[in-house]
């Protein structure tokens, strides 16, 4: 369903003829990193397919499950992002500030769950530098751990703003690139997931 | 509980299923390239999920949802068929 959303801000007018959830800015932010991250499987694959045995067992010091309940991790919180924003819409900022602390707190968990598994790799004396699947694997482990950070600190700020300011439209617009950028991180683990761990 | 009978909600059992049935094709040893292919057709599936319906990619403009479906759908590709390269060069 398609309906005009128009708003008076920072003295310009602000049209739009579609419910697009968040800023233009955001969608081709989101969509270059995630070119980057294709380019970054092709290469890791490429580097696969010359290397299999290698990989084959190298993929086998990893623990599957660490991703697994990681993947269950961030698809729940993507859902209670999703409905922070939805009740920023209701303009219901205590439930805004619950969902959001909620979903930090799932990332919480995901970052202790990943640092125990570096550690364990680490304890095991493997490294970055072992050979090409582990520099693969903590390199692109490890962007997205600093993308799920940058998503954690948002998620916390605006679960403080939203109850101190009043939930205008501007931050539910705000709110949506927040919760665009911590849906792209859990779609990126979605993939590494399988790409990392499984095949 | 209001919330078990949302679409949001159901969305979100759907993925942590889905994440499941990827799980027991994995650990049940089934022939390596047809459990792989599997688990990842199943992440694509759920990609394409996130993105249309928590990303609100089906309300953006046709630009960007087509783009992200590009993308899911080229990430997809891309991991299958290396893989099926891999397999058959080692054969």
């Amino acid at each position: 369903m398609r309906k005009v959303v128009s708003t008076f801000e920072a003295g310009k007018s602000i049209s739009s003829t579609t419910r697009m959830p968040g800023t233009e800015g955001i969608w081709t932010f989101v969509f270059i990193d995630m070119m980057v991250f294709l380019l970054i499987f092709l290469v890791f694959m490429l580097e696969r397919l010359g290397n299999y045995d290698l990989y084959t067992q190298s993929q086998l010091q990893l623990s599957p499950a660490w991703g697994f309940v990681n993947t269950l991790i961030l698809l729940t919180s993507s859902w209670m992002v999703f409905e922070a924003v939805q009740a920023a819409k209701r303009k219901d900022s205590i439930a805004v500030s619950r969902w959001l602390k909620a979903a930090f707190m799932l990332g919480g968990i995901f970052v202790v769950n990943k640092i125990i598994e570096y550690y364990l790799k680490i304890d095991a004396g493997i490294y970055v530098t072992t050979n090409s699947f582990f520099t693969f694997y903590f390199f692109i482990t490890a962007i997205h751990f600093l993308h799920l950070i940058a998503g954690m600190i948002f998620l916390w700020v605006y679960s403080v703003l939203s109850r101190k300011l009043n939930i205008s439209l501007k931050y539910t617009k705000q709110l949506e690139n927040v919760g665009l950028f911590w849906h792209f991180v859990d779609a990126l683990w979605i993939f590494i997931f399988p790409v990392l761990y499984v095949i | 509980m209001k919330y078990i009978t949302q679409e949001p909600f159901r969305l979100w059992l759907l993925l942590i299923v889905l994440t499941i049935i990827a799980w027991v094709v994995f650990e049940g040893h089934l022939a390596r390239s047809l459990g792989s292919t599997a688990a990842v057709l199943i992440a694509a599936i759920k990609s394409r999920l996130v993105i249309l319906h928590y990303m609100e990619a089906k309300h953006a403009s046709k630009k960007w949802r087509q783009l992200y479906e590009t993308w899911n759908f080229s990430c997809a590709s891309l991991i299958i068929i290396g893989n099926l390269v891999t397999l058959t060069a080692i054969q």
